[in-house]
């Protein structure tokens, strides 16, 4: 899955060296914390946060498939 | 396909630079070693400088390379994807595809999130904004073939009846499908209620004014936009 978000990320942005993504594991759900360098927060959000939006609907889709619950975050 | 030449002192050398310098990954060209070079020893002999051609993917390449390196991160059985290009929209075609409901989403949802992120991709690496549509074994072909047979049924009712019909909440791309079909008909008139993510058609006779009891409840305070409003 970090893979996944990592992939589609890194194509988007203009840096791809500083996406980092780390993994929190709780019990019902995983907690995914993308992080980015500033002037690519931007591309990764979208207009109106349909970019975001369309990592998370993917990322929900495989999560609820293999019987989990994923979130991704976006941190500066 | 576009080739790159870049000399350097060694293979590895020549190969970080250039991926440094357009911000590359290795899987993202290919290359072929023109001249391994020669390094001069105790500066008896000239040395020669390693030359090496980069081959670089054109659009379609990195759309198919994209949208198959989605697919196997989330462990989708396909076939192929195919990439045409006509009138400047990208037709991305993904064929053979095992669980295609489930790649599909409901209402599409999970394709159509797909479908922007391969285009985000593309405007991001060519620097302007492009057109892409992305179909799963003619999926939206069906699809879009399903609502002009509705319209044509819905259009007699509406001449007949005089009666408007609004349509179920649609995206632009199927709104476009029924306005663009609509305006061939003289007789029938399109506007659209709602917003954002509730944006609906309605089709009406041509002249003919909508009031608040013709409209879906769930209009907003914007009264209908008209669209292609015929003179009489």
């Amino acid at each position: 899955m970090k893979e996944l978000i990592e992939f589609i990320v890194k194509a988007l942005v203009d840096d791809p060296g500083t996406i980092e993504v780390t993994e929190v594991a709780g019990d019902k759900v995983t907690i995914f914390e993308l992080r980015a360098d500033k002037a690519d927060i931007g591309k990764i959000i979208g207009k109106k946060g349909r970019t975001a939006g369309a990592i998370r609907t993917i990322l929900n889709a495989v999560s609820a498939r293999q019987g989990k619950r994923a979130v991704l975050e976006i941190i500066e | 396909m576009k080739t790159i030449e870049r000399t350097g002192k060694s293979t590895s050398a020549v190969i970080s630079g250039f991926m440094k310098e357009f911000n590359l990954q290795l899987e993202d060209f290919k290359f072929e070693v023109v001249d391994e070079g020669k390094k001069s020893l105790f500066g008896l002999l000239t040395s020669k400088p390693t030359v090496i051609k980069f081959i670089m993917s054109d659009i379609s390449d990195s759309i198919s390379s994209y949208t198959k390196g989605i697919l196997n991160q989330m462990s989708i059985d396909f076939e192929k994807v195919r990439v045409e290009e006509k009138d400047n929209t990208f037709y991305v075609e993904i064929e053979g595809v095992k669980e295609a409901g489930f790649l599909i989403g409901k209402e599409a949802r999970i394709l159509d999130a797909i479908q922007h992120l391969v285009n985000q991709m593309i405007n991001k690496q060519e620097r302007k904004s492009m057109h892409l549509e992305m179909d799963i074994d003619g999926y939206r072909e069906r699809k879009n073939q399903q609502l002009v047979d509705k319209m044509k049924v819905v259009a007699e009712r509406v001449k007949k009846t005089g009666r408007s019909y609004t349509f179920e909440p649609m995206n632009a791309t199927r709104r476009k499908i029924i306005h663009q079909f609509v305006e061939k008909d003289t007789k029938l008139q399109t506007m659209t209620i709602g917003r954002g993510e509730s944006k609906r058609v309605i089709i009406s006779q041509a002249g003919k004014k909508l009031n608040q009891n013709d409209t879906y409840r769930n209009t907003t305070r914007r009264p209908p936009r008209p669209h292609n409003i015929k003179k009489a």
